[in-house]
């Protein structure tokens, strides 16, 4: 496996199979477990913009986790899914728009089932063991997306500046398909340079998980309020960061048996972020 | 050798009947281990022991696929030991009562008994503050909010006003 530094975007020439690497913190271990295959490894650190701007409202993609949650300029959701987040280790390494794209921790892909993830035709989980998989969008796929700070930002209204175009946090994601396994619509080797951050009047996020600290979002639920009206998103319960029109789509979840605790978990902590940010 | 150590161990709990989260506040652990050698040691085993119990009962779970018989919680992100924001504050107290009649030095084993109880003093624990009865490790939140709604509707069966 060769490893590219480069320092100048016009230096990512698009070649055919080369990963991109910023923190590694995801990656690494998805290459140590044959996830992800790749010739040639680019560091994109050298590229990518790093740090906070324009009084907290422009991050730079390259930004990472710790260096966020410790910024007052910063959205306090988006500082609490940092601080909720992995572990110290972790987040001095991880970037933000890594931390975006990250990967599933369901089990069945992760030990390489043939699942509809990785093109097969069925789902693993929703048959098997599932305690930690989604209630919404789990049709096809029951996976849970993992991050935090990707609720906190979709429930902010971000948007993202790649090398290649604009697109609002939301277009990010996608539900895997019949036609398109992915679960984000980034071209190959399409780059997330910068976050666009609205700023709120408040925000917050709340987290449920198996532990005190350093376990993915059983459960992640993001408010924030601009004016009257309060946008909310959760992390840890569809293959996607799930947006929230009200809290009465709780209503329309499609758990599976073992997930069902989930929409409860949902309810009380969709409650408890309202009145936080009210 | 028999192992002849006693003990007892009493915890305090606060469970959030809303998200079923348990914390555990502090855990109290006596035990008669006969002579104490190495007191730092000894009670260093039975921090250890608490906290491996700590974990069995509230994060631990082992899962298996049904259709293939494959251990699913293969990684630490996925079989959740216990981090030590996990562990409350832990009182320990050893008797140090020789038994000449065991060993030559007077002592017994330590270690694992300090294990052994911490589940049943969570669970009392979480039955005391709450009225919920656990009867399966470890307490997941599903497990939880299910022993937090029996004990709503068992409350309500009586006619007595819900404690939680």
């Amino acid at each position: 496996m060769e490893l590219r530094q480069p320092s100048s975007l016009a230096e990512l020439d698009g070649a055919s199979n080369t990963v991109l690497l910023a923190g590694g913190t995801d990656l690494v271990p998805l290459l140590r477990d044959g996830l992800v295959e790749a010739e040639t490894l680019v560091d994109v650190r050298g590229v990518v913009p790093r740090g906070v701007h324009q009084r907290g409202s422009g991050i730079g993609a390259g930004t990472t986790l710790a260096e966020l949650e410790a910024d007052p300029e910063i959205p306090q959701a988006l500082r609490e899914a940092c601080t909720l987040s992995a572990s110290p280790q972790l987040r001095s390494m991880s970037t933000i728009g890594g931390n975006l794209l990250q990967a599933t921790r369901c089990w069945y892909w992760r030990l390489k089932y043939p699942c509809f993830l990785h093109g097969g035709s069925t789902c693993h989980a929703r048959q098997g063991a599932h305690r930690e998989h989604a209630i919404f969008g789990n049709e096809r796929c029951a996976s849970a997306h993992p991050s935090d700070p990707a609720a906190a930002l979709l429930a902010l209204g971000t948007t993202l500046r790649t090398d290649r175009r604009e697109l609002e946090l939301a277009d990010l994601y996608r539900l895997p398909t019949e036609d398109d396994r992915d679960v984000t619509a980034l071209e190959p080797g399409e780059l997330i340079l910068e976050l666009e951050v609205p700023r709120p009047d408040a925000s917050t996020y709340l987290k449920a998980m198996d532990r005190t600290r350093f376990s993915f979002a059983l459960v992640g639920v993001a408010a924030a309020r601009f004016g009257s009206e309060t946008r909310l998103a959760l992390a840890g319960v569809a293959p996607v960061p799930w947006r929230l029109e009200s809290p009465g789509d709780l209503d329309r979840a499609t758990p599976l048996p073992g997930t069902a605790y989930k929409v409860d978990l949902a309810r009380a902590l969709v409650r408890r972020a309202l009145d936080a940010v009210k | 050798m028999r192992v002849l150590t006693f003990g007892i161990q009493v915890a305090e709990v606060a469970v959030d009947v809303e998200t079923g989260e348990v914390k555990v506040e502090r855990i109290a652990a006596i035990h008669d281990v006969g002579r104490v050698i190495n007191p730092l040691g000894a009670r260093s085993q039975v921090e250890g022991g608490i906290i491996q119990g700590i974990g069995h009962t509230l994060s631990e779970a082992r899962l298996v696929d049904p259709a293939t018989g494959r251990v699913l919680t293969q990684t630490l992100d996925a079989y959740k030991l216990p981090t030590i924001a996990d562990v409350p504050e832990i009182v320990t107290e050893l008797l140090d009562i020789p038994d000449e009649q065991l060993t030559n030095l007077g002592s017994k084993g330590l270690g694992e008994p300090p294990i052994v109880p911490t589940a049943a003093a969570i669970v009392n624990a979480i039955r005391d503050a709450t009225g919920a009865e656990v009867h399966e490790l470890p307490v997941s939140r599903e497990t939880m909010l299910r022993a937090l709604a029996e004990a709503r509707e068992r409350e309500a069966a009586r006619g007595a006003p819900a404690a939680v």
